[in-house]
């Protein structure tokens, strides 16, 4: 069983963010980056089914700026055989404003030579919060798409998951090759061990560009992306609110109540 | 050439979420400023008739594909169908909800047909006929504005952020003809859960409870939370002391909520926790101290006995849920 | 809740880290009441929320480990007092010794601890293994365990110090950034900040990584740097006791703890990574770098061998955050020299959360009392120079900060980085000799002198360095024939005007009023009578003096006189430190020697000790000072700097005539020490007078009216609690004295040495320190006394010396 992970290095979590110069994108130099959360669950998942399998290969694909290979390390370091890393950091134009369309293209196009089974994915990323780049993919490829799922078999060439739908949970079967995507509730993955970690920067992995894989740079970035950023800003920060005054916790509860359905609109 | 707005609008188990009708409202909103219609689509089965619903909201059509197959919510026979209305209707714009299934849904069909999809949006207005959105990114942190290319545009709403106004039309109500199309994967079982006890990473309304509650009698939080539809909570403090259950800690190590309305009651707001509220839409903390630490979180601070203050406010919006 | 701006405060803390809440609630205590914190973002914030919360008593001097013992102290028993938890455990710690060396250093620290009422002592590996299980001790040499360490939660004791604070009537106020700071005639007027400004009283920079920035505001030097800093958490890890004692491997640069049932480790690296060369980024908050597993690499190679368990443990959160290093590894404290009523608390070295509880509470002493009640000079931010501002100085520097805390503590120890920096004119002429430089604030200085064929390099050692025998030779060449030392390091300044000698005369303790010509050597003392200088003062004019202190007090000697000379008075001090170099030559043969390169009388009727002429030499007229800091002969000659040269390669041609020998500053502190000199810092401080330090003669009571006249005069002649003597151990020649062994009297512990090493021409170990008995220090009782000496664990007998071992009635330097 062989299997691809799609993996996107985001900025973590608990950073402070800045906004760049043109307000088009984030400032990215300090800023701490990660795998992304959902990413995380694919890989470990991918790991068990290979441990479970007792073969196969488990092959990690990242596009990204040139940070991404310390990512890739820590996915080696639990247990990925191999990465590909499609660098479109060559100009900052074309990193800046890829959208999920733009990013499935160059996925698809590093897939080409690659032999999968499975292709696990996140649900969605922390970045971009956007939730598309698998569905994109699955249509570009013509392969079965199965989303959030919390659990999953593979009995020969088939596989069943347990998914998320509003609601509740959903149980489908499809055939393999497919595609399918992590949600919160899968696994935990597991963390690196130090020697892993330390082993894993030995490790090779396969730099690629666009032009290696023949993506013409105007198709790509915020030239090809269907989703354009105008302008970005930082969220208003929460300074820290209003004292609810009142006589008696009647009075106070009264006045809070009416403030959380007129200005607030939570009730 | 494209015109008119549709929405998709999502129908439970008794009668529309109340999302869709959030999308239906905004859709009406740009489809009148458009000077154009408002198309609703409704996929499923025996909605029909509650389908009908829809125009006391405005639009001005509703097209309903109804059958047996689309019974429980499936990705591909949805979009299949999804695409072959957009394609014969041809609208310059779909909404929908931001639910589990309408990010599904929405990235299925914008793939299909090849065009933009944003999702979770805040706001939106339109410029030369066009639709230009506001989202957030980096979970919250980053508001975007956005253009949508291709057309129709496609977005999906995030809950709690458009007003739902009555808005009684005239209506041409349609059937159509449900081709589901190819579909993979199939579906062996669904397991809708009509629980009474909300899971807590997905509740509207959290009410948490702390060192200040001094004891494991959350009696008067859990009828609030009841009362709302939403979950209680528990901070470290709490869990620590073995009222509450691991399950309930809310917090950096233990979950992370992001409800409409998160209650802090006796809760001193230590790091820990603050970070697994803050994405939260409204804070309120009701604390003996009036230099309790959550209080520089909160939106809303209430200084007094918890005791009192809470049955006072269950009180309050009983009286208001009529 | 937030909070609205004050336009004043009394006191305003800029900072909200442990450090600045530390200040806020200790002056809260102190009685202030009007005390305001700004905080640029949320408390603790900067670097206070990474640190790993460690509280480590003992420290690299009496003053850092008592500051370090107050916070055990404190953090015990806060959360009762403000009802915040500080997460205060008392852990215990347990340092480890891989090597004979490490071993040593750690007896000596052993001892020092329980001078300074610190529990620490030496344990069975056996006895470590049982107190920490999974720990691997198969390789180590020794074990000490201290038992009253501890540890905090950072953040929450930060808020827990705070909420104290405003219980006592501060206010802080958070998300407002300080923008500038105003002055008037030198004196702190208020802030500016983004949300308006605040006047005030008096000022405390507790800013941290920010701290130099804050700094430039008002042109102050404060030398800091931020380094990365890191530390790793694994998940849970069977077997581990949970808070068991930290572990301390400083030979594997590495620390380790429990943390939520697995183990954190992190350590100080011998290279470190520098940070925010380009400043510090304006949006930092509870900011984490970027993950460098590389860095991580030394701390887990030790932890693999100290560890075992960790080969495969998973690694939960490998956190990097930035900290603030100074090039001493000391952080600086107190009132800022040029600006009156700014103070600063600054420059942690990654011990912030241990030191936060005395530097509070020193500042609040500091705005209280004009001092801390215990002498801080060794973090004393007028230690400083402007000069160490320098970004590429401290930027290589800090390479090495990091490291110092951890490293082989030899004594002599030089800095490897940023070197060398100031150079005396004779520099390269000493390195032609053979030198083997040290540095002290930034002066490079021959340390001894490598005969030909040796390599120049200090090979430290517990025992016997490879310059021992060196040094030997140059001491007694000084002794019993002729030597020259460059000290053109000494600190010179030159204080001039109508009132010169007015605004003089009530700084000294000895009176300077003499004839044009007269060199005095005299302290200045403190309101209690305690050592601020120690100074020679000679009088070059009607209005003019010359001063010559050491070279690491020269900022903080001009800025005590400047700032008490009177508003209205002419007089001005300015320092000429690098306007003069400075040849000592001493010894019996030095008259000789001088006589031949020079026209005037040298004899004891023309040229008495304590004088001063300017006298003809090579075709210079250097200031030449009869006086001697190595208990010989000698002249110390001020020369221009520019003519410093000829002057030298003068006095080594003639030289050759008389077996001149060059001699470095090892031999010069052993001949000092054996002739029984004090030295500033060491044997007398702030808090120790002259007639305690046996000075008396440098105090002339019935002068007229100076400073801390009332406090001396009510100890002249009568019996004092502590007195300064010397020992010598006879009867072990090979024990090494360093300074700070504790001394025994009739099998009690006393004090410890504030100098130590060997007095080659008695040869025998020799040393200085106080003896101290609350009834009084008679000469009865001292002399029925019998003395031991405790080293590396052991006690020797040691013969006391009521006056020095060598030369005792100072007959030498009057021949």
């Amino acid at each position: 069983m062989n299997i691809v992970v799609l993996m996107k290095q985001v900025p973590d979590t608990e950073s402070e963010l800045a906004i760049n110069d043109d307000a088009t994108g984030i400032d990215s130099e300090d800023v701490k980056m990660a795998i992304n959360p959902y990413d995380e669950f694919a890989i470990e998942e991918a790991l068990l089914i290979k441990e479970k399998d007792g073969g196969g290969t488990v092959t990690l694909v990242s596009v990204g700026p040139d940070t991404v290979p310390e990512a890739i390390r820590v996915a080696y370091a639990m247990g990925v055989d191999h990465a590909v890393h499609v660098n479109d950091e060559i100009d900052e134009g074309v990193y800046g404003g890829a959208d999920a369309f733009t990013s499935a293209k160059i996925i698809v196009a590093a897939l080409k030579d690659i032999d999968y089974d499975l292709i696990i994915a996140g649900n969605r990323a922390v970045d971009g919060d956007n939730y598309q780049v698998p569905a994109h993919v699955a249509e570009m490829l013509g392969l079965p798409l199965v989303s959030a799922v919390v659990h999953q078999e593979i009995s020969g060439d088939a596989i069943t998951c347990k998914k998320l739908i509003e609601g509740g949970t959903a149980t489908v079967r499809t055939s393999l090759p497919a595609i399918i995507t992590a949600q919160k509730g899968l696994n935990e993955p597991r963390y690196p061990a130090f020697r892993a970690i330390m082993k894993a920067k030995k490790k090779d992995f396969d730099e690629l560009e666009l032009d290696d894989l023949g993506i013409d740079e105007k198709s790509v970035g915020a030239a090809g992306a269907f989703i354009k950023i105008r302008k970005l800003e930082l969220a208003p920060a929460r300074t820290g609110g209003r004292i609810i005054e009142g006589a008696s916790p009647a009075e106070k509860a009264a006045a809070l109540v009416k403030l959380l359905r007129e200005e607030r609109q939570v009730i | 050439m494209a015109q008119g707005v549709a929405v998709i609008a999502e129908y439970g188990n008794d009668g529309f979420r109340k999302i869709s009708l959030e999308a239906v409202c905004e859709g009406k909103r740009l489809a009148s400023e458009l000077g154009q219609n408002l198309t609703a689509v409704v996929l499923g089965a025996e909605v029909a008739e509650g389908a009908a619903e829809l125009a006391k909201y405005g639009a001005d059509r509703i097209i309903v594909a109804d059958d047996a197959q689309l019974k429980s919510f499936q990705a591909e026979p949805y979009a299949n169908v999804l695409a072959a209305i957009l394609q014969e209707t041809e609208p310059s714009m779909v909404l929908m909800g931001a639910t589990a299934n309408g990010i599904e849904l929405g990235a299925r069909v914008a793939a299909k047909l090849q065009v933009g999809l944003a999702n979770e949006c805040t706001g939106f207005s339109l410029e030369n006929g066009r639709l230009v959105a506001t989202r957030p990114l980096y979970g919250g942190r980053v508001i975007a504005e956005v253009d949508i290319e291709g057309t129709p545009q496609m977005a999906s709403v995030r809950p709690n952020m458009m007003k739902i106004e009555e808005n009684e039309v005239p209506v041409e109500i349609s059937r159509f003809a449900v081709d589901t199309g190819e579909v993979k994967v199939e579906l062996l079982e669904e397991n809708v859960v009509v629980s009474s006890k909300v899971e807590l990473t997905e509740a509207d309304y959290v009410i948490s409870g702390g060192r200040g509650m001094n004891g494991d009698d959350f009696a008067i939080l859990e009828e609030l939370a009841d009362l709302l539809g939403g979950a209680v909570g528990a901070s470290r403090n709490a869990v620590d002391a073995g009222w509450r259950p691991h399950s309930d800690q809310v917090g950096q190590t233990g979950k992370v909520v992001s409800p409409k309305l998160y209650l802090a009651c006796g809760i001193s707001g230590a790091m820990q926790h603050t970070a697994g509220i803050s994405t939260s839409n409204t804070i309120v903390a009701v604390n003996n101290d009036p230099d309790a630490l959550i209080f520089r979180v909160a939106d809303y601070c209430i200084v007094d006995d918890l005791f009192e203050v809470v049955p006072a406010i269950t009180k309050e919006i009983r009286a208001i849920k009529g | 809740m937030s909070t609205a701006l004050p336009t004043h405060a009394q006191v305003v803390i800029i900072g909200g880290g442990i450090v600045g809440c530390s200040t806020a609630y200790h002056l809260t205590k102190a009685g202030f009441k009007d005390v305001l914190v700004l905080e640029r973002k949320e408390l603790g914030s900067g670097t206070t929320f990474a640190a790993a919360g460690l509280l480590a008593q003992l420290r690299q001097n009496r003053e850092m480990s008592n500051l370090a013992k107050y916070a055990l102290e404190l953090y015990s028993r806060l959360e009762e007092e403000t009802g915040v938890a500080t997460g205060f455990v008392r852990t215990g710690a347990i340092g480890v010794c891989q090597t004979e060396d490490r071993r040593r250093e750690w007896l000596r620290g052993a001892q020092m601890a329980k001078a300074f009422g610190i529990e620490m002592h030496e344990i069975s590996l056996k006895e470590a293994e049982d107190l920490v299980p999974l720990m691997n001790t198969s390789d180590l040499k020794s074990a000490f365990y201290l038992p009253g360490d501890g540890q905090v939660d950072p953040v929450g004791a930060t808020q827990s110090l705070a909420k104290g604070a405003k219980m006592g009537g501060a206010t802080i106020v958070e998300n407002c950034r300080v923008t500038g700071i105003v002055t008037k005639n030198g004196v702190v007027k208020g802030v500016s900040t983004e949300m308006g400004d605040v006047s005030c009283e008096y000022l405390v920079n507790c800013a941290g990584m920010w701290g130099r920035q804050i700094g430039k505001m008002t042109g102050t030097s404060l030398p800091l740097h931020a380094a990365e800093h890191l530390h790793a958490i694994t998940v849970p890890i069977e077997g581990l006791k949970k808070h068991f004692p930290t572990v301390r491997d400083f030979d594997g640069y590495t620390y380790f703890k429990e943390e939520s049932g697995g183990i954190l480790l992190g350590g100080f690296e011998p290279i470190a990574k520098p940070y925010g060369m380009k400043g510090i980024p304006a949006n930092w908050k509870f900011t984490e770098l970027a993950e460098d597993w590389d860095l991580l690499e030394i701390f887990m190679e030790c932890g693999f061998e100290r560890f075992p368990a960790l080969e495969e443990a998973q690694i939960r959160h490998l956190q990097v955050s930035a900290e603030s290093f100074t090039p001493d590894n000391a952080f600086m404290v107190g009132e800022v020299p040029g600006v009156k009523n700014l103070f600063v608390g600054c420059g942690m070295n990654s011990v912030g959360i241990a030191s936060s509880a005395g530097v509070g509470r020193a500042l609040s002493q500091w705005i209280e009392n004009g001092s801390p009640e215990e002498q801080l000079w060794p973090v004393d931010v007028r230690r400083y120079f402007p000069w160490q501002q320098n970004s590429r100085y401290l930027h290589d520097r800090v390479v090495e900060s990091v490291g110092i805390l951890y490293e082989h503590h030899y004594p002599n120890r030089q800095r490897t980085t940023a070197r060398p920096v100031i150079c005396s004119p004779l520099h390269d002429r000493l390195k032609d000799n053979g030198a083997c430089f040290s540095m002290i604030a930034g002066w490079e200085r021959a340390d001894w002198f490598a005969p030909a064929g040796v390599k120049p390099v200090h090979e430290y050692s517990w025992s016997k360095p490879n310059w021992f025998d060196y040094q030997k030779e140059e001491h007694k060449a000084v002794r019993n024939g002729v030597g020259m030392y460059d000290l053109t390091s000494m600190g010179k300044l030159i204080v001039q005007g109508r009132d010169a000698e007015a605004v003089l005369q009530r700084l000294c303790t000895n009176d300077i009023a003499g004839p044009i010509g007269t060199s005095t050597y005299t302290p200045m003392v403190n309101d209690k009578g305690g050592f601020e200088l120690d100074v020679t003062v000679t009088r070059t004019a009607e209005d003019s003096y010359f001063i010559v202190t050491a070279a690491g007090t020269t900022v903080r000697d001009c800025d005590y006189i400047r700032r008490r000379i009177p508003a209205d008075s002419i007089c001005t001090v300015t320092d000429v430190t690098h306007g003069y170099a400075m040849l000592a030559v001493m010894g019996p043969k030095s008259r000789d020697l001088l006589s031949a390169l020079t026209d005037a009388d040298l004899s004891n009727e023309a040229f008495p000790y304590g004088t001063a002429q300017e006298i003809d030499l090579a075709y210079a007229r250097p200031l030449a000072l009869r006086m001697s800091y190595v208990g010989e002969l000698g002249w110390e000659l001020y020369i221009p700097s520019n003519f410093a040269l000829t002057v030298f390669d003068a006095i080594m041609e003639e030289g050759k005539k008389h077996g001149l020998k060059l001699v470095g500053m090892q031999a010069v502190n052993s001949l000092r020490l054996e002739t029984g000199y004090r030295h500033w810092e060491s044997d007398i401080t702030p808090d120790d007078t002259p007639y305690e330090a046996g000075l008396g003669f440098g105090v002339k009571i019935d002068k007229g009216e100076f400073i801390g006249r009332n406090a001396l005069e009510k100890q002249k002649g009568a019996v004092l609690p502590k007195k300064m003597v010397m020992f010598t151990l006879d009867e072990n020649k090979d024990v090494r004295l360093w300074g700070n062994e504790p001394v025994y009297r009739n099998g009690e512990f006393v004090d410890t040495l504030t100098s130590g090493g060997y007095g080659f021409e008695i040869d025998c170990p020799v040393g200085m320190g106080y003896l101290v008995n609350k009834e009084g220090v008679t000469r009865e009782w001292m002399e029925q006394g019998s003395y031991e000496l405790m080293v590396e664990g052991r006690l020797y007998p040691a013969k006391l010396h009521l006056r020095s071992p060598y030369d005792p009635k100072n007959e030498r330097t009057k021949m």
